[in-house]
């Protein structure tokens, strides 16, 4: 076998509906299985969990699922300006990432990361069969909650800085207001806010036929998951959809500055998917 | 009181992944400038467990810099808001 480091890839541009999207493409190693989506997270935390998604796409190459990590319009290298983007086109661009990977056989899985996993189930309700799989980690459930903790970023910047705190109320008054605001070296739209505060994973979520594997990390020493996850995930399965909550042990990498890995969840999740397939 | 430390100390190993460093945290520890982990991202994430281990909700002008300058000032926030 390959080692993990040493799984072939190859850069593409892909079309999107407003520009080239890069995407970074590990090939099935050996006989194929399937073919995996990486929708990645929101902002910073797509660059922290950056090692993160690259050692979980070789090593879902390395056990036959072709797997393409891709730049939402407006990050990474893909075209656009971060402060143009909003969710309508990362959908869109979610679906060019599916077309994309159409040629390549086997069930398709929308590997979906924080935000990305909302992206992930919103993409899957309009594939209708052409998604099987979601395949989770640490899934943002609640747009609003997760756009507060970022307007904190802001707040938590100026700290130090002397005179009246801003605060999280006021700087969503001036984002309806029409204002752009620069957080954490990001132009937030009033567009965007709107569609983060928008965003969710609901308890309606009606996805037929579709397996969905839910990782989350708990402290050393735990197994159960969040009480809002958990909740989330028995009323889904009391309306009969086919999700399952699995917990994990490691550092929480999407939130750390150093590079911390979590094997634990690449070795789950391509257990999951083997399971399954 | 020392449970609000210890709570604190978790807080720092598990969410800053400070590992054993975390181990020799005192009240007197200072947290702004000399935790090399701590930008806004980590005050971010500590503020959000806190919330969600204790239950509670953190008001944004309750995130001061006053708030983590020592392990004790983050501390006694938290056994206040332990109630």
């Amino acid at each position: 076998m390959t080692r993990l480091q040493d799984t072939p890839f190859e850069a593409y541009f892909l079309d999107g509906t407003k520009g080239p999207l890069f995407g970074l493409y590990f090939p099935a190693v050996g006989a194929p299985r399937g073919k995996v989506l990486c929708i990645p997270p929101f902002s910073e935390e797509s660059n922290r969990c950056r090692v993160m998604l690259g050692m979980g796409a070789r090593a879902l190459a390395q056990r036959g699922y072709s797997t393409l990590l891709l730049d939402l319009y407006g990050t990474g290298d893909s075209e656009g300006q971060f402060e143009q983007a909003d969710w309508r086109t990362w959908l869109d661009d979610v679906r060019s990432g599916v077309d994309w990977l159409d040629q390549q056989p086997g069930p398709l899985t929308l590997w979906g990361t924080r935000l990305g996993a909302i992206l992930a189930a919103d993409a899957a309700r309009s594939l209708g069969e052409r998604a099987e799989r979601l395949l989770l980690w640490q899934p943002v459930s609640n747009g609003k909650q997760m756009f507060t903790q970022y307007l904190r970023l802001r707040v938590a910047n100026s700290l130090e800085a002397s005179g009246r705190q801003e605060t999280t109320k006021e700087l969503r008054e001036r984002l309806a207001a029409g204002e752009s605001l620069e957080i954490g070296g990001y132009y937030i739209s009033p567009q965007m806010a709107a569609d983060l505060d928008a965003a969710q994973l609901p308890q309606d979520l009606s996805l037929p036929g579709v397996r969905i594997d839910w990782l989350e990390r708990v402290d050393e020493g735990k197994s159960e998951l969040g009480f809002a996850s958990a909740k989330l995930i028995a009323g889904w399965r009391e309306q009969g959809m086919d999700a399952h909550g699995h917990p994990f042990n490691g550092p929480p990498f999407w939130q750390l500055h150093e590079r911390f890995l979590a094997p634990q969840l690449v070795e789950l999740s391509c257990r999951l998917m083997e399971q399954g397939a | 009181m020392s449970e609000a430390i210890e709570f604190v100390k978790d807080l720092f190993r598990n969410q800053l992944q400070m590992g054993e460093r975390a181990d020799a945290l005192t009240a007197d520890s200072p947290i702004v400038g000399a935790i090399p982990e701590f930008d806004s991202v980590a005050v971010v994430s500590l503020v959000t467990a806190i919330e969600e281990q204790l239950g509670v909700e953190i008001e944004d002008d309750e995130i001061t810099g006053e708030l983590f300058e020592t392990v004790g000032s983050l501390a006694d926030f938290v056994a206040e808001k332990m109630g």
